[in-house]
């Protein structure tokens, strides 16, 4: 009995052949500057491009695999876990404009919010309390060099 | 309206007062006071690398003798080609931020790159504070004993030379093809080991896995000392801290320029007052006998030159080396 | 003999009181660090290098190797605890240590990592006293050729971690490789990969990427699965029972053995000694398929592979300068910013600086255990603390582990990414350590192949004309040919106590 193409095994395939090709174009662009045509900069490129291609359309389109039981989560769970990746890229932002100590004081507070579902104060007080646990040991103690954020920057301070 | 009058004049004075205080207080501290607050070096280099070290070091002298904090700053995350960029678009003319670069960020980036991320014009030249001269070396019980005989070998031979460098277009290789150029012989067919660093080269070269290596000496003095590889030549001169070891034009061969150094420079525009105080301090903290000797220690030979002479050369380079890129197909 | 005096002397003098002290703050420090989810040994350095930078050489060299031995158990601690690696060395570790800790054993495992990282650590101290000059030339046999193909085999440790699935497993190992082409060609110098963004052109950071894959991958997965904790079993006894003990003691003496040896390699980066060990475990027990379920040889082979692997680092350090490994990189630049020039003669002539870091390293080990021992079991409670407290510091303390090795924003948003990729890679079980393994063994293929072809001016026969070379290849295939016989020998048997036909992939005949 033949297992049936899982979308997961799509995906490898299909990361691997663009990946794939995007390593032979790379190559092809480097192919130039080698010493000689087993010596340059393309010959890892160029066997990987080949062998990401031919790998992509194996494990995509070729072989079959047994069914793989992908842990499926109700909708509000998918939501939540989507939400905390966009959360940390939002911390990355209001690190780069408020600095560091805000950003991980508002990351904190609403992943403790996300995770474990506390009142707003309780999230407050713990972020509050680890952001200043970090800040003592990191930024005071060791001096650790964290940017202010561009805002405070701007602002001269 | 005589009292709206009077309202609206002081209005307008103390605003223009308060305007031009601000807009004075860089200036003044530009030209009166240099420097009143922290001074930064960026480095585009990891900790304990050698122009971090000097950075360091430089940064302690100059906070004693300004009396300011002098903070030097790692960026490295990216080349240190990257850095300067960065180091050049964020920072402002007034002599607070300066960075230290090599030969590869100040000369050979311009050189083998047709679109550089900056120029030779994006900078003020500060000064020189090191440079390195370059050991030839190579396996201990190789056939050669003179710099002249490995010389001859390699115009006999072409094709058979296996050059250690971190890339066809990095430090090390410029100084060989620079060699190989001068003595007549063909550095296309020379071919390429690759390295990680100067400590690597010395693994390959007495392992047997390359045949020399022209780079810093620190990296391979261990092995030589061990007796595993032997050091034929210094290039572009002798080095006084090794006496014994003979200098490329006492070997046979003339006309050898290439040599690392580390040179400090700023954002273009800087104010020749500023410019000069920088000069002043620098100059002295190199001529500095116990500081020349710290450097010395850590395997950075001090070597001080400013001045538009100085300038000059490096202009100089940058365009000898475009040349010799150009010839040798590293141009891209 | 003459290095036993020169050790006996080193440990005269390590144990004078200051420089105890430094090896104990060191080791305190290191493990405190290294037991932050997120931190590892070279997070632990890079935050700590100011701290040792007030001191004399001696005893900042002290604190500082203090600090990485401290960092790499704490690392492990944490992989065993909450699949989270402190660096790529603890991945392996992983595989056993946390599925013992999710069964409540996880004292046991913490302790197994200790005791076999001090046996470890005391042979490696032995080999290093008594032959180190031999073990430095021979090292100096291994070129090029050589290396490729240690890489060649040791890639084919992939398909250990492969799973069901070889194919997957070598596309993923590839889609590594090619990760780590981001940046400067070796040839030509020119950027790979980078297209206008500069911080691209350093390369990406492998520690980055092992946080981001491992442990905020890991963090995601607990959100969706809504753990309460990572262990809800009753924390068993903490302390590894006799049976443990004498399960261990194979595995234990093995990864020593295959850590040291890999350890003189320049080039060769640690965690190859971690594969291969944990690998040869599995070709050697009597019940392969149970690994990565929780067998203790899993963890007591690589923890003493690892702590070998640092101690034979030293050899190659201080006969000729040349570092193993980034660690010792950092230990270089210890001994140059105070102007001690490494090279044999630091060995022989009995330089009192190196005699004495090597007997504190020793100590370190010591102090290790008996500091740490009593201690597995608080860290063990770890694992009850509740997933909604811990995961955000979890978080936090990655942004700090991934930001200081190069004070770089950018390499946390790589972090992220990684994290992202982790968690939709597991979901759909495809493995994630081939991933890491092509990633490190990627670029010493690549640099150690083109200097091959250039050493032999394009030709494939180096590899077989040299003597090491040859044997390796020969290894590897031996090793393929009995991967293959195990892996039907396990199917055969899983058949059998299976009634009904089971599905083989068509890729594994």
């Amino acid at each position: 009995m033949k297992g049936h193409k899982a979308l997961g095994d799509r995906i490898a395939g299909g990361v691997g052949i663009v990946c794939g090709a995007v390593s032979l174009w790379q190559g092809a662009d480097l192919y130039p500057y080698r010493q000689s045509p087993l010596m340059g900069d393309h010959v890892m490129l160029f066997f990987l491009g080949a062998m990401l291609i031919v790998l992509g359309i194996l494990v995509g389109f070729v072989f079959h695999y047994p069914p793989v039981k992908v842990s499926q989560a109700d909708r509000k769970t998918k939501f939540t876990v989507n939400l905390t990746f966009l959360i940390l890229f939002a911390f990355l932002i209001v690190t780069w404009l408020l600095g560091y100590v805000i950003g991980n004081l508002l990351l904190l507070f609403v992943l403790f919010r996300v995770y474990g579902s506390y009142s707003w104060i309780k999230c407050g007080l713990f972020s509050v309390l680890v952001t200043a646990l970090i800040y003592f040991l990191f930024i005071y103690l060791v001096k650790t060099p964290f940017s202010s954020g561009l805002v405070f920057e701007l602002l001269g301070m | 309206m005589k009292k709206i009058t009077a309202i609206a004049l002081t209005l307008s004075l103390t605003l223009s007062a308060l305007l031009t205080g601000c807009g004075s207080t860089s200036d003044s501290s530009d030209q009166a006071s240099f420097p009143d607050r922290q001074v930064e070096i960026v480095v585009g280099y990891s900790a304990g690398s050698s122009p971090d070290l000097l950075a360091r070091a430089l940064a302690d002298r100059l906070s004693e003798k300004w009396g300011v904090p002098v903070m030097v700053t790692n960026k490295t995350d990216g080349s240190s080609a990257t850095a300067i960029k960065e180091f050049l678009s964020t920072a402002e003319p007034d002599g607070y931020t300066i960075t230290i670069g090599t030969i590869a960020d100040l000369c050979l980036h311009m050189a083998v790159n047709k679109q550089p991320l900056y120029d030779a014009s994006d900078f003020t030249y500060v000064c020189q504070t090191s440079q390195y001269p370059m050991s030839v070396t190579v396996k201990a019980d190789a056939p050669w004993n003179t710099f002249g005989e490995l010389s001859d070998w390699v115009v006999k031979n072409p094709g058979e030379l296996l050059y250690c460098s971190s890339s066809m277009t990095g430090a090390s290789a410029f100084a060989t093809a620079e060699w190989v150029n001068t003595i007549g012989g063909d550095f296309n067919a020379a071919r390429l080991v690759p390295i990680t660093g100067s400590s690597d080269a010395a693994v390959k070269v007495a392992g047997g896995n390359a045949t020399v290596i022209i780079g810093s000496i620190t990296g391979v003095l261990p092995m030589v000392e061990a007796g595993e590889l032997k050091i034929l030549v210094m290039t572009p001169y002798a080095d006084p801290n090794y006496p014994d070891i003979p200098s490329a034009e006492e070997s046979g061969v003339s006309g050898l320029t290439f040599g690392n150094w580390n040179g400090i420079v700023m954002p273009s525009g800087v104010s020749e007052d500023i410019l000069n105080t920088w000069r002043e301090a620098l100059g002295e903290i190199c001529s500095d006998e116990a500081f020349i000797d710290q450097m010395q220690k850590v395997g950075v030979p001090v070597v001080y030159a400013d001045g538009a002479d100085w300038e000059q050369q490096v202009l100089n380079s940058i365009e000898d080396y475009k040349q010799l890129a150009e010839e040798l197909g590293l141009r891209k | 003999m003459e290095t036993l005096s020169y050790l006996i002397d080193g440990f005269a003098s390590a144990v004078s009181p200051m420089n105890l002290l430094m090896c104990a703050v060191g080791v305190l420090l290191g493990t405190a660090v290294g037991v932050l989810p997120g931190l590892g040994p070279s997070s632990a350095i890079a935050i700590l290098l100011p701290v040792t930078a007030t001191l004399e050489p001696m005893q900042s060299i002290i604190m500082l190797a203090g600090i990485y031995y401290g960092a790499q158990y704490g690392g492990s601690t944490t992989s065993i605890l909450l699949n989270i690696p402190g660096e790529a060395a603890s991945i392996v570790t992983c595989l056993d240590g946390y599925p013992m800790a999710k069964q409540g054993r996880g004292g046991p495992a913490l302790g197994i990592a200790a005791i076999g990282s001090f046996i470890a650590g005391t042979i490696g101290v032995l080999g290093l006293t008594f032959f180190a000059p031999i073990f430095a030339r021979s090292a100096l046999a291994f070129g090029p050729p050589e290396y490729t193909m240690l890489m060649v085999m040791s890639f084919s440790i992939v398909m250990s971690f492969a799973g069901n699935s070889l194919s997957k497993g070598i596309l993923i190992g590839f889609l590594g490789m090619l990760l780590a082409c981001v940046g400067p060609g070796w040839v030509s110098g020119y950027l790979r990969f980078c297209w206008n963004v500069d911080q691209l052109t350093g390369g990406l950071n492998l520690v980055p990427i092992v946080i981001g894959l491992m442990a905020i991958s890991e963090v995601l997965k607990g959100l969706e699965e809504q753990s309460v904790a990572i262990s809800t079993e009753q924390v068993g006894s903490v302390f590894p029972s006799k049976a443990d003990l004498k399960r261990s003691a194979g595995p234990i003496i093995r990864g020593t053995f295959i850590g040291f040896i890999l350890g003189l390699l320049p080039g060769c980066a640690p965690t190859v000694s971690t594969f291969l060990s944990y690998d040869l475990e599995k070709k050697v027990s009597k019940h392969p398929e149970k690994f990565g379920t929780g067998m203790i040889e899993g963890v007591a082979s690589p923890e003493s592979a690892n702590n070998a692997n640092g101690v034979a680092g030293f050899i190659p350090l201080f006969s000729f300068g040349i570092p193993t490994s980034a660690a010792m990189a950092i230990l270089l630049v210890g001994l140059t910013m105070f102007g001690i020039q490494p090279g044999p003669t630091l060995f022989t002539s009995g330089g009192e600086f190196v005699w004495t870091v090597i007997a504190s390293m020793f100590i370190g080990n010591l102090l290790l255990i008996i500091l740490n021992l009593p201690l597995v079991g608080i860290w063990a409670k770890i694992t009850k603390v509740p997933y909604g407290i811990l995961a955000p510091v979890i978080v936090s303390l990655c942004v700090i582990g991934s930001y200081t090795i190069r004070n770089s924003m950018f390499d946390v948003l790589i972090t992220f990414l990684f994290g992202y990729i982790g968690y939709v890679m597991r979901k759909h079980q495809w493995p994630i350590v081939p991933l890491i393994i092509g990633f490190i063994l990627g670029p010493i293929f690549e640099r150690n192949f083109i200097t091959s072809m250039s050493m032999s001016n394009e030709s494939f026969l180096i590899f077989i004309q040299r003597p090491i070379s040859a044997g390796i290849l020969v290894l590897t295939v031996v090793l393929l040919i009995l991967s293959h016989f195990l892996k039907k020998r396990t199917a055969s048997r899983v058949k059998a106590s299976v009634d009904s036909s089971m599905d083989l992939p068509d890729d594994v005949s």
